[in-house]
């Protein structure tokens, strides 16, 4: 960013960078302190988040010097507390009092938060500690397979109670047809909300038993086809599966949508998640200089 | 009996990183907060159980003064968005915090 405001650009324009440097950038390159300008950037690039109460919609106002920064809302309808502006740093980061970017760690052990007066916050004594060599953060996804997913409801206590019987039944006639699931080709997911859909193995009440449970039927693919193809196999085995005890014989499902089935598309996943170091920060953000308007 | 719930402006959850899930405990009073911290109230085997996951998946748990806050952060069971993955932004797994209390002392 530096770089290309050096070389006298009026707009840059990046594809990713670190939220912090779009703040940061102007007053490093003037030679304030590091660890200042990057704190203020993380708080400012959060519109108004770091207020109280916190909002997107709205911006902070900073004020640098050699030594700290001021917030302040420019909104009336908020304010800047000591809890609101420090509570920040929490945000989206295992450790407060370190963060980590690139080339180096911003350390708040020594940070001090004062409140000013009702609406102004003034920061001081964050330090910026720079890394032994430049390292920055490398992420990648890779195309896992594509996903069709069918939505349906369930009200029978007797389906509710004995569910995973049922959902492990559907999956061995599913297997038998498409011999790719038991091979890891393709995967077949049922989502129970109401149930553990949200926590997954972290639900600590998975056993109790809920009046009602959304079931979302998942497959996964190499192709779109096969993923319909697994996605309505399934669904149509629940539909009819014959459970020990079923009263409700005309079928197990309540479909909220016709047709029931979405193609959900291209599945990616993390695959990539490393630290890279670079010896010249500059080289791996090759920049273009160009002339906008026709007027250079 | 005090209810972790109703001494906190903030209980949350998100991803710190598609690895982790990071918990946010915002108490609304300092004292509260130094309580909280004197009694170690948020503790590995708290979340363990919380959370049925191991201790060694409780990866830290700070308390920051500054904003009254205690931060724990847990290995996700599953990376963000990995096949049968629950909760992309991991925002929505900070249910289990509402039911701690400060034990009776």
């Amino acid at each position: 960013m530096i770089h290309a405001l050096d070389d006298g650009a009026d707009v840059v324009v990046a594809g990713r960078c670190y939220d912090p440097a779009v703040f940061a950038a102007v007053p490093i390159m003037r030679g304030y302190p590091v660890g200042l300008s990057l704190h203020m950037g993380k708080i400012l690039e959060c519109a108004a988040i770091a207020a109280m109460p916190g909002s997107g919609s709205d911006c902070m106002f900073a004020t640098l010097d050699e030594t700290g920064f001021t917030v302040e809302t420019l909104s009336d309808d908020r304010i800047c507390t000591v809890t609101s502006v420090a509570a920040h740093t929490l945000y989206e980061k295992s450790d407060p009092y370190r963060l980590a970017g690139p080339g180096g760690m911003l350390d708040l052990t020594k940070t001090a938060f004062d409140q000013l007066d009702d609406r102004r916050v003034r920061v001081s004594g964050t330090v910026f500690e720079p890394s032994v060599s430049h390292m920055i953060k490398l992420e990648g996804a890779r195309l896992t397979g594509y996903r069709t997913v069918s939505i349906a409801g369930v009200r029978a206590p007797d389906f509710i109670a004995r569910i995973d019987d049922i959902l492990n039944g559907v999956r061995t006639s599913v297997a038998a047809q498409f011999p790719e699931i038991t091979g890891n080709e393709a995967t077949l997911l049922f989502r129970a909300y109401g149930r553990d859909g949200v926590m997954g193995s972290l639900e600590p009440e998975r056993d109790q038993q809920p009046h009602e449970i959304g079931l979302v039927i998942e497959a996964v693919a190499s192709t779109q086809a096969q993923a319909d193809a697994i996605c309505a196999f399934a669904r149509s085995t629940l539909l009819h599966f014959g459970y020990a005890g079923r009263k409700s014989t005309a079928g197990n499902l309540a479909f909220p949508y016709s047709p029931s089935d979405f193609k959900a598309g291209e599945v990616y996943e993390f695959s990539v998640y490393h630290l890279m170091r670079i010896a010249d920060p500059k080289a791996a953000f090759p920049a273009d200089m160009m002339p906008l308007g026709g007027r250079r | 009996m005090t209810r972790l719930a109703d001494v906190t402006s903030v209980i949350r959850s998100k991803n710190a990183g598609p690895y982790e899930l990071t918990l946010d405990i915002i108490f609304t009073e300092t004292f509260w907060f130094d309580e909280a911290v004197r009694c170690n109230l948020v503790n590995a085997a708290t979340l363990a159980s919380l959370y049925g996951v191991d201790e060694s998946d409780v990866l830290s748990i700070i308390a920051f003064a500054p904003a009254n806050a205690i931060k724990a952060t847990l290995r996700r069971p599953l990376a963000s968005g990995a096949l049968g993955e629950t909760d992309v932004y991991g925002a929505q797994q900070h249910a289990p915090l509402l039911t701690l209390t400060f034990g009776n002392e």
